[in-house]
């Protein structure tokens, strides 16, 4: 385990430079917008840093429940995350499967939606997910 | 004046037959690079000479799945002119102008913005967005008007007659969709079940089945605005022959409304305005759940796009940093189509 700042802190304090101090020193519109995703990607993993653990957790659960997986959960993050892609591709095939029900769809879309949520909490913490947006 | 080769700059002079006075190098798009060229050219029949702009338009090294060439797209560009659009008139196709296999072509320079935040929100396009729509439904009914049967040639190639025999327009974009999802290096659940939802809806009404010319990219961002109203469409990379509601439901996909979510049309207006407008000028009866249908499509196909772009990233070893961050908002197009599938209606 290393030494404070931990990693969060840095990646944080590495958006917050390239946002506030090196964006407004880039006149060229193209570069200063690149600056911009730099920052918003700095950002982006120190959000998911923060929770990694728990929402690979939860994936996995959700996955593990769709997929019928009884095998062992894995011990160890990196393991965990191996399994989350390979019960994706499990998952992608029971979807396309035609013997698949809409009933079985309806509740797979239902657990997609907790999926997606937990995606958009990270990537687009601003992204509206209210059901009727239009107004 | 060091963008152009002395080889270019002679070939491109000769087409205008002026001489140049500037020539800038704009940020280029994935498909093709562009200049604005400035030149002193002798009068025209109309006598109007002197120092005019162009832009001059190349293929650039990549191209993106479903984009067309710079030779299709100036047929396009002129049978869209043909059938009365507003969009810049090509002239001087110049093949090989900078490589092996590439083509170029000259248009003239036209007026007006672009950005989108710019168009939905900017204060001096205010009086423009109150007719912007309507204006819009106009041109895109005219770029409906041109069919394989009557479009010139060599725009009939621009979609070769084998790729649709027997299926719908739909059903082209779905089977190609399809190629996509399964060449992603990782499963994507969402997308697997939106294709599968699109694969057992698809719309049966007559301009779902319709094959007309499409822009294929019609969205704020590929039109010209100015105060006075719209000015020019632009950026036909992506047209092909498909269903008209594939361009009439794309200017509403949620990340063309550049934050103005309560107005789906391109983020300036409401859709009903634009659908009469539409409907009046092409004399098609729209079907709001085939538009529902397309939409839900549009967005589909957008969330696979960023899914594809961000692979170049990781595997395919393109070092670009908005490729990298294109692939994290892939959900967020992903939940746009869940929420219309469960919404039921647009």
């Amino acid at each position: 385990m290393q030494d404070a700042p931990d990693k969060e802190a840095i990646l944080l304090g590495l958006a917050k430079f390239l946002d506030r101090e090196v964006r407004p020193l880039v006149k060229e519109p193209r570069a200063a917008f690149r600056v911009l995703v730099g920052a918003h990607l700095a950002f982006t993993a120190a959000m998911e840093s923060m929770d990694e653990d728990a929402d690979v957790e939860a994936e996995l659960e959700r996955l593990r429940s769709l997929t019928n997986d009884t095998s062992p959960k894995p011990d160890s993050r990196p393991e965990r995350k191996r399994r989350v892609v390979l019960l994706e591709e499990r998952l992608a095939a029971r979807i396309r499967e035609p013997k698949t029900s809409k009933e079985e769809l309806v509740c797979i879309r239902d657990e997609l939606k907790k999926t997606l949520l937990a995606k958009l909490r990270v990537n687009s913490p601003r992204f509206d997910t209210r059901a009727d947006i239009d107004g | 004046m060091t963008a152009l080769s002395p080889e270019a700059s002679s070939r491109v002079r000769e087409a205008l037959a002026g001489d140049l006075v500037s020539v800038e190098r704009l940020a280029g798009g994935a498909c093709q690079d562009n200049f604005v060229i400035e030149a002193t050219v002798p009068a025209d029949a109309s006598g109007t000479g002197g120092t005019r702009k162009y832009v001059l338009r190349s293929d650039a090294r990549t191209s993106l799945p479903g984009s067309i060439d710079r030779a299709r797209e100036f047929a396009v560009m002129r049978a869209a002119v043909a059938a009365g659009v507003k969009t810049p008139e090509p002239f001087a196709l110049l093949p090989e102008l900078f490589a092996p296999k590439t083509s170029a072509y000259l248009l003239p320079f036209v007026g007006g913005e672009a950005i989108g935040r710019k168009i939905v929100k900017g204060p001096e396009l205010a009086r423009a967005r109150e007719t912007l729509s309507t204006e819009l439904a106009r041109e895109i009914a005219k770029v409906h008007t041109v069919t394989p049967a009557i479009a010139p040639a060599p725009a009939p190639a621009l979609f070769p007659a084998g790729d649709y025999e027997g299926r719908s327009p739909a059903r082209v974009r779905l089977d190609t969709m399809r190629v996509h999802v399964d060449g992603l290096a990782r499963k994507r659940p969402a997308l697997e079940w939106l294709l599968r939802w699109l694969d057992e809806n698809e719309p049966s009404d007559q301009h779902s089945k319709e094959r007309v010319l499409v822009h294929g990219d019609f969205r704020t961002g590929n039109f010209l605005v100015e105060p006075s109203g719209l000015s020019a469409l632009l950026d036909w990379e992506f047209s092909h022959f498909g269903s008209p509601y594939e361009d009439l439901s794309w200017i509403s996909v949620r990340d063309w409304r550049f934050g103005q979510l309560t107005l789906p049309i391109g983020g300036f207006a409401k859709r009903e305005p634009f659908y009469e407008a539409y409907s009046a000028t092409s004399g098609r009866s729209l079907d709001l759940g085939a538009i529902h249908y397309w939409e839900i499509l549009g967005n589909v196909s957008w969330a696979l796009g960023a899914a594809c772009q961000s692979e170049r990233y990781t595997h395919g070893g393109e070092e670009d940093l908005e490729l990298l961050a294109i692939g994290r908002r892939a959900s967020e197009m992903e939940w746009e189509a869940i929420r219309l599938v469960e919404k039921g209606t647009v």
